[in-house]
């Protein structure tokens, strides 16, 4: 057995952990029973690249009942939860992740999985996708979890040098409204408040970028009584975010009255050394989004005379105009470096979409276009209604007459 | 990628209506560097 992990004797932590979790589940656990009995995966290779949590350990069940054989990397340095990887290990899964690896050594845990062969890469970030390409494996499909994959993915595409069909897991309704918003929402404010233990109630949150991370986080930091500003490059999602309620601006005016800052625009160089300057003391910094670019943290480096570390996940910096400001998690995914990332309810929808999508792959082997695809419609909606049953919420279904008046132009 | 129906309203137009609406209302947002125009279209 095959693997690296941080220490092998939390494994009993790990799989209390995991165990309470797969309670949260309930969607994943049906998809488990189907599995374990049809077993689509039967002698094939998964080389996944996700966030080490106790929710994706529930997902590898899910594939290791289907009959698959899993290898697992970390999709981010410090987003690894020790004691998971260590169940994992335990439990026959090929897992290379532990918190805190360097850049050096993330990478050489992507290639051991990328080695392994897959025939199905299950990805966040992009970072295996890419590492397959490069390698030149030759993989049935893929699926992607993150916005920050599919932007990359789509770019590929565009230069024409995706050579294996691709789903966008992330771009699901039923992930994207979902994980993105109330999981993103709820997730950083867990990360922001381990670290800081801060009051949020009466503080200037300033949320970057209005996509659906940003309207849920918009969302929860106003019920905690925050006043919410928002920055955004999209007229259409700015002109959202006022009609939600919310402040506003460009960013320089914003980094002036800011009292926490939080990045989620899957884009780079959000807040930077202009925007530093013009910070209050004390300001505290965060990011959301997949990369650690969105707050430079290269030009933070640069702009401060004097660093050290207050606690875990919240370093000091002491700029040359002798104010401080507060950097979380390094700038890394603050809801996973500082938190555990997303709960349980809604990474069961997200990864019930990993799982119908791998599951679609194999069945439809070879006849699947080398593209960026969506997520089937069949297995959007099928994760929706198994969620309601899951929550024993029951709703309305169309009448013949309904359907026949939809389908009519008089 | 899904093609779009010919009957959608053109980006661009939904775009400028947003601008104006904002405008009208005085308020501002940011745009995007050029190298982060640069960064989104990369897959590396």
């Amino acid at each position: 057995m095959d693997y690296k992990i941080k220490d092998i004797r939390l494994a009993g932590s790990g799989r209390l952990n995991v165990d309470w979790a797969a309670r949260n589940m309930p969607v994943l656990s049906l998809l488990m029973d189907e599995f374990r009995k049809s077993k689509p995966f039967d002698g094939i290779r998964i080389g996944a690249c996700l966030h080490v949590t106790k929710e994706t350990a529930v997902l590898v069940r899910v594939l290791k009942a289907g009959g698959a054989e899993v290898f697992l990397c970390g999709s981010n340095p410090l987003s690894t939860q020790d004691d998971v990887a260590a169940y994992l290990a335990y439990d026959g899964i090929h897992v290379f992740a532990w918190k805190g690896e360097t850049d050096k050594e993330y990478a050489w845990c992507i290639n051991k999985v990328a080695d392994a062969q897959p025939q199905i890469t299950i990805d966040d970030g992009g970072d295996l996708t890419i590492a397959a390409h490069e390698k030149g494996l030759k993989v049935w499909g893929g699926t992607e979890e993150t916005t920050t994959g599919v932007i990359r993915l789509k770019a590929l595409e565009k230069e024409g040098r995706l050579r294996y069909p691709v789903i966008a897991v992330n771009n699901a309704k039923t992930k994207m409204m979902f994980d993105n918003r109330y999981g993103t929402g709820q997730s950083t404010i867990d990360g922001i408040l381990r670290a800081t233990s801060i009051l949020l109630a009466g503080k200037s949150f300033v949320v970057a970028g209005y996509g659906w991370c940003g309207k849920g986080l918009a969302m929860r930091a106003r019920g905690m009584g925050a006043r919410v500003i928002v920055t955004e490059v999209d007229p259409v999602k700015a002109l959202e975010a006022v009609m939600d309620g919310f402040d506003v601006m460009p960013m320089p005016e914003a980094a002036a009255i800011g009292d926490i800052f939080v990045t989620v625009t899957g884009n780079t160089d959000v807040i930077t050394s202009e925007h530093f300057a013009l910070m209050k003391d004390g300001a505290i910094l965060a990011n959301s989004g997949h990369f650690d670019v969105e707050v430079s943290v290269k030009q933070l480096k640069k702009a401060a005379k004097q660093v050290r570390k207050i606690r875990e996940g919240l370093e000091e910096y002491v700029l040359k105009n002798g104010k401080r400001v507060y950097l979380l998690g390094e700038g890394r995914l603050v809801n996973l470096a500082c938190a555990e990332g997303h709960p349980s309810e809604v990474m069961q929808m997200s990864f019930a979409n990993q799982a119908l999508s791998a599951q679609f792959i194999v069945k439809n082997r070879g006849g699947i276009l080398t593209r960026l695809i969506d997520v089937p419609e069949e297995i959007d909606a099928r994760v929706a209604e198994l969620a309601l049953k899951a929550m024993g919420r029951r709703i309305d279904s169309l009448t013949r007459e309904q359907k026949r008046y939809m389908e009519s132009w008089k | 990628m899904r093609v779009i129906p010919a009957i959608d309203v053109p980006e661009e137009i939904d775009a400028r209506v947003a601008e104006l609406a904002l405008k009208a209302m005085g308020r501002r947002i940011d745009s995007l560097t050029r190298e982060q125009k640069r960064y989104m279209e990369s897959w590396k």
